[in-house]
């Protein structure tokens, strides 16, 4: 049955505009669509034996189609990418949503992705592919001409970062003299090798392998042509280039750091018979993928010999640029040649004198496509060749196929290479292991861990925490998974900046300690952290694993640490600098305080915190609920600052109990204001003042500070009606509906005047609200509330909402649809649309300068008017979250640090 | 901060009403007619309001006076002196509004609202204003402070609802015979809402009675005490809101919505009964006897 495929209808229909480009020549067009729809017919076959079988029997199809299990298994593996086939419980591609809501059904989406998702190697294999050249591989990336693509999806096939058949790998080597080692894949032959020619061992970077087996192989005509990398006009960045005899070829020694998108040109050797590729292991994959996708036999017929060299990672050259500015002051015209050895990146200069940097040092410099790679040795090339596990002046060189097998052993047989094998014991073997194995990418095999939970129907029913927490092995396989990026994107993406991936390494390797170290020199509460922070929006937002749907799952690592800490009664006092003698006080207990306080106390400073509630932590003890944050936590957070001889008074409202005048007579010199944003705000509808009306705060303080949901073993008491409505799209609504179900609420609903997508509330909450059962009644707005004579409440008017265009703040507004009002039978309504300035401390203190909502005026630096009293925290932004409180009470703390120190100590 | 107990008193002989003198370094140096203070008793207290009746800069106290209606208020007349309450906060609430008036004042104190009244008339009569006080409460029993009151006014009225001291009748009979007779500058009621309520009503014009400018304190239900939680609100007759805490307590009688907050007040009865009974159980567990007061 021959049904025209989506994609070969589009190229058919697309023919005139293809053969304009002159890319393909009409005889070479209906070449290419007779062999796509060849394919293509094998796998609507493969489709419908699956149907017919009603299961993907892999023996059954090949023995019925006739098939080789080769390329029956690429198929099916095409078919699943392409979404037509799945397995129950898979996880679904990074690309899944998008090729369901394609304009194009049936087709893969353009390469344009990969781009965005910064996963591209920079091959340039897209380039050559496409028919209609609508995309170019310029400086560093490329771009698709959107009027020229027609959307056909064969640069997504082809691309070797879009997927990978996984049975590619063991189809080839069924061969008894092929041997297999994880760390290297498969070879023949290990060995070092140097040339023999001095010709090519004056411009050769290490042995001159490469170079020597080219210049043979074009000698003895196996070759008519060779793709390689050149220097071009401008010093240091290569180019490709296609050599088409032994002269050309000695241009081309070297290695270059910079990425060259090779394929890019590989249609200038259309003309050629039998071609060698010389290039990095991405450039062996996209080759080796497009040997046998999309057509099931090779896309270019003509390539002889694919030689690979090993690879680390590769530069953009304008990072090579930056590269050289900053770790050595030199531009790329005073450079000769570049290398690495042992451990070091080294720079010969034009007069050939020698620096050298860790290699460390030059990682963040590296491609963001680069650190997704796990192949160090080119495990798809038919020759790999590299300097690591070599002496200077020789290569190591992997024989992998038999056809490398047959080209290195013309080049041994005339002694035009010289090689000594590498045996498994050898240093040379070790060596070379240790350094791939150190390439290799679990997250590749592994998927990001599922933290366990209490099952909904249990949980509402209790105030414990929802998540249990990661075990060893969980965090184990979690840690394995980081790319170790050069350039931890993560780490910008976090607030405070943790040096994430150092302290995932170290969780790794099982240290601990050292882990729990490295994030409290950017964090001392990381037990509230890795519990309350969206990291969803922050680091794991930024993580590049989350390109493919699968951040690292940094909060619960995190979590992890601080919880092994509180288990193993660790309580480490991190070093302080020695005493100053100077008081500062802080006004509030709350993240932002608590933080200027321990990171003051940390550079020596006599610290004092007031907090006017009876217990102290702010929004952590009084907002948000026992079960995301137990309260025990935020106590020993507290402790920890003990420790550092912080001293904590309650019960002690600035403003009231005491002013700042009378803290000045008691000899502090600074002030940190971290008073928070508690007044709630109001709706203006009527029956506010209805029993059962009550704020979100009045809620959550008597549930959370004074555990009313214990009552009556505690005193506070708290009332839940039957039907209890929440309105807000906050983590305060979400925070206030889970509790009224957990102190036993029929029913809970939140209303919410915006749509699911623009709530603000942290998505994994929303999740555990949803399954916990709270219902959720979008685009409604409250217009009154309705009481009965003893002024009870007993339901909400509300009306419907649509949305608008975007406010100031970027979000579209909500307009009321007219007419659409009805009744919410309700008896509990707790209002969570927002806070905003207490004006109790504000208010005391003459010459404070506040914007006209109340907030404090600061500096970048958070000081504010009077230059003695700095602040941070929600009294300046208005609410936001934990960490960015966090963020400025440490910023804060440096400031007074450096006020005081100027004012008193620099004497 | 400790906040001992120095002195315990029981007042009148109804044994429900104490008066009881707290060790409070820093609220004593602020403490001003019309602040009240947040008590929490123990670890699983409640927060709850008492007005600040007295004042001791100089010994760094302030003094109580509080009706056992409930758990809270029952515990806390079980402790002695020595004993330390965990929490005491301050001072909160906005000061009166003090200033020598034209006329005289007239300061009103129902039941265990005599108390609160005291600072205030101590502090107007300090500013040369006459001070006329009225003090009511159901029976002879359950009246205090009669010579303290005595000592910052210059005319004292007892009432009693059954007639067993002073005049018969309530509180407002006296207010209605004084407002016809002189003219006075402001009333100040401090007692049961229902009290204060008909004490504005009395003086807000609508009968044949001039109106007088009245203000009220409202004792209503607390968490927090500085504004963030709004438990303390209340509405005015025009349908706005303020609370209690950070507005008041001391509030314009005339524009409170009594009817709402004696609704408001009713919303944790049941809770209220259920922990009063509870506390009564293990009262009686250990045995601790107690008359209960009328």
């Amino acid at each position: 049955m021959e049904v025209q495929s989506p994609l070969i209808k589009l190229l058919v229909t697309n023919e005139d505009k293809i053969l304009e480009i002159r890319k393909y020549n009409k005889a070479q067009f209906d070449k290419l669509i007779d062999s796509l729809t060849k394919a293509e017919n094998i796998r609507n076959l493969i489709l419908e034996k699956i149907r017919e079988l009603g299961d993907i029997n892999f023996e059954r199809i090949q023995e019925e189609l006739e098939l080789s299990d080769e390329i029956v298994e690429v198929n099916i593996d095409y078919l699943r990418e392409l979404g037509l086939l799945g397995f129950l419980n898979e996880h679904p591609r990074f690309f899944r949503e998008i090729i369901e809501n394609s304009d194009h059904p049936g087709l893969f989406p353009s390469t344009k992705l990969i781009k965005e998702k910064n996963l591209c190697c920079g091959c340039g294999l897209c380039v050559a592919i496409c028919p209609v050249n609508a995309i170019d591989y310029l400086e560093g990336t490329f771009e698709i001409d959107e009027d020229l693509c027609i959307n056909c999806g064969l640069c997504f096939s082809a691309c070797p970062r879009s997927f990978f058949p996984t049975r590619i790998d063991r189809l080839e080597h069924t061969d008894p003299d092929v041997k297999f080692k994880d760390q290297f894949k498969y070879y023949r032959t290990l060995c070092t090798a140097q040339t023999t020619e001095a010709r090519i061992k004056s411009v050769a970077q290490d042995g001159g392998i490469v170079t020597t087996l080219l210049k043979n192989a074009f000698k003895q005509g196996y070759i008519d042509g060779s793709f390689a990398v050149t220097l071009g006009d401008q010093p240091l960045k290569p180019l490709p280039i296609f050599v088409e005899n032994e002269e050309e070829l000695l241009k081309t020694a070297g290695t270059k750091y910079t990425n060259v998108p090779l394929l890019k040109i590989f249609y200038d050797a259309k003309d050629h018979k039998k071609i060698a590729v010389v290039g990095t292991p991405c450039i062996m994959k996209a080759l080796k993928k497009i040997s046998i996708l999309p057509l099931n036999k090779p896309f270019f017929d003509n390539i002889a010999l694919k030689i690979g060299v090993f690879c680390m990672e590769s530069f953009d050259y304008h990072k090579i640029v930056e590269l050289l500015k900053n770790e050595f002051q030199v531009f790329p015209s005073d450079i000769k040649k570049m290398d690495i050895d042992k451990g070091k990146f080294i720079i010969y200069d034009q007069a050939s004198n020698i620096s050298k940097i860790p290699i460390k040092r030059i990682k963040k410099y590296g491609r963001f496509g680069c650190f997704f790679c796990d192949d160090l040795t080119a495990e798809y090339a038919d020759i790999s060749v590299g300097s690591i596990g070599s002496e200077p002046g020789w290569s190591t060189v992997i024989i992998r196929t038999k056809k490398g097998d047959e080209f290195c052993q013309k080049a041994f047989d005339m002694n035009l290479i010289s090689k000594k094998e590498i045996r498994e014991d050898d240093e040379s073997f070790k060596v070379l292991s240790r350094i791939a194995n150190s390439k290799h990418k679990k997250y590749i095999e592994l998927r990001r861990t599922k933290m366990l939970e209490q099952p909904p129907s249990e949980r509402i029913k209790n105030f414990e925490e929802v998540p249990y927490g990661l075990t060893d092995e969980m965090m184990k396989l979690e840690a394995q998974r980081c790319l170790q990026c050069g350039l931890p994107l993560c780490v910008t993406g976090c607030p405070v900046n943790i040096r994430i991936p150092e302290f995932i390494k170290l969780l790794r390797e099982e240290k601990q300690i050292a882990a729990l170290y490295k994030i409290k020199a950017s964090n001392l509460l990381p037990a509230i952290c890795g519990r309350v922070c969206p990291q969803e929006t922050q680091c794991e937002q930024s993580c590049l694993l989350g390109s493919l749907g699968e951040p690292i799952a940094i909060g619960y690592l995190e979590r992890y640490i601080a919880d092994w800490e509180r288990k193993n009664k660790l309580k480490e006092c991190p070093e302080c600098a020695p005493p100053t003698g100077i008081k500062v006080a802080v006004i509030g207990s709350g993240p932002a305080g608590l933080a200027c306080a321990g990171e003051l106390a940390m550079r020596g400073y006599d610290v004092a915190i007031f907090e006017a509630f009876h217990a102290g932590g702010g929004v952590l003890t009084y907002g948000i609920p026992e079960f995301r944050l137990p309260k025990e936590i935020v106590k020993d957070e507290i402790e920890t600052l003990k420790m550092l001889d912080v001293k904590v008074n309650y019960n002690a409202i600035i403003g009231k109990t005491m002013s700042i005048d009378d803290l000045k007579e008691m000899g502090f010199k600074a002030f940190f204001v971290g008073v928070g944003a508690g007044l709630p705000t109001f709706l203006k509808v009527s029956g506010l003042n209805l029993n059962g009306v009550l704020t979100a705060n009045e809620f959550l303080t008597r549930s959370n500070l004074m555990k009313a949901y214990r009552f009556p073993e505690y005193d506070t008491p708290i009332k839940i009606g039957k039907i209890v409505t929440v309105i807000g799209g906050g983590n305060v609504a979400l925070d206030s509906a889970r509790t009224a179900l957990r102190l036993g609420a029929e029913q809970v609903i939140v209303v919410y005047r915006r749509s699911e997508e623009e709530m603000p509330a942290r998505k994994e909450e929303y999740h555990h609200a949803v399954e916990e059962g709270v219902k959720f009644q979008f685009l409604t707005n409250p217009v009154r509330f309705i009481g009965d004579e003893h002024d009870d409440v007993k339901q909400m008017e509300v009306i419907k909402m649509k949305l608008g265009t975007p406010d100031q703040s970027g979000r579209r507004s909500p307009i009321p649809i007219e007419n659409s009002e009805y009744l919410i039978n309700t008896d509990t309504i707790i209002v969570a649309v927002g806070t905003r300035a207490n004006p109790v401390l504000t208010k005391s203190i003459p010459g404070l300068e506040l914007n006209k909502w109340g907030y404090i005026e600061t500096n970048e630096h958070g000081q504010t008017s009077i230059e003695e009293i700095f602040a941070g925290g929600d009294i300046v932004t208005g609410s936001a979250t934990v960490i960015s409180a966090m963020g400025a009470g440490k910023q804060a703390a440096k400031a007074i640090d450096e006020y005081l120190r100027k004012k008193y100590l620099d004497k | 901060m400790p906040y001992q107990i120095l002195e315990k008193k029981e007042l009148g002989t109804s044994g429900i009403l104490f008066e009881m003198v707290i060790q409070t370094p820093l609220i004593a140096q602020k403490a001003y007619a019309g602040n009240f203070v947040l008590l929490r008793i123990n670890e699983t207290g409640e927060r709850f309001p008492l007005t600040i009746a007295d004042y001791d800069r100089n010994n760094g106290t302030i003094t109580i006076v509080f009706q056992v209606v409930g758990k809270s208020t029952k515990l806390l007349s079980h402790q002695n002196i020595g004993d330390e309450i965990l929490d005491v906060v301050g001072p909160l609430g906005n000061n009166i509004h003090i200033q020598k008036y034209e006329y005289p004042v007239v300061i009103i104190g129902g039941g265990v609202g005599i108390a609160p009244c005291y600072p205030q008339a101590k502090e107007l009569k300090e500013v040369g204003n006459k001070v006329i006080t009225i003090i009511g409460a159901r029976n002879t029993g359950l009246l205090f402070w009669r010579e303290k009151m005595r000592s910052v006014s210059d005319e004292l009225i007892i009432c009693t609802d059954d007639g067993t001291e002073g005049i018969k009748g309530v509180v407002t009979e006296p207010l209605k015979e004084i407002i016809v007779r002189q003219k006075i500058s402001i009333v100040i009621a401090i007692g049961p809402l229902i009290m204060m309520k008909f004490v504005a009503r009395t003086t807000d014009g609508s009968g044949d009675l001039p109106k007088v400018k009245t203000y009220v304190s409202l004792n209503t239900i607390m968490i927090d005490g500085t504004g963030m939680c709004g438990g303390c609100r209340f509405s005015t007759v025009d349908g706005d809101i303020y609370y209690a805490c950070v507005d008041g307590p001391d509030v314009d009688g005339h524009m409170v919505d009594f009817d709402n907050l004696l609704n408001r007040s009713k919303r944790f009865i049941d809770q209220e009964k259920e922990s009063l009974d509870q506390y009564n159980h293990q009262c009686k567990a250990i045995g601790k006897f107690q008359s209960e007061g009328s």
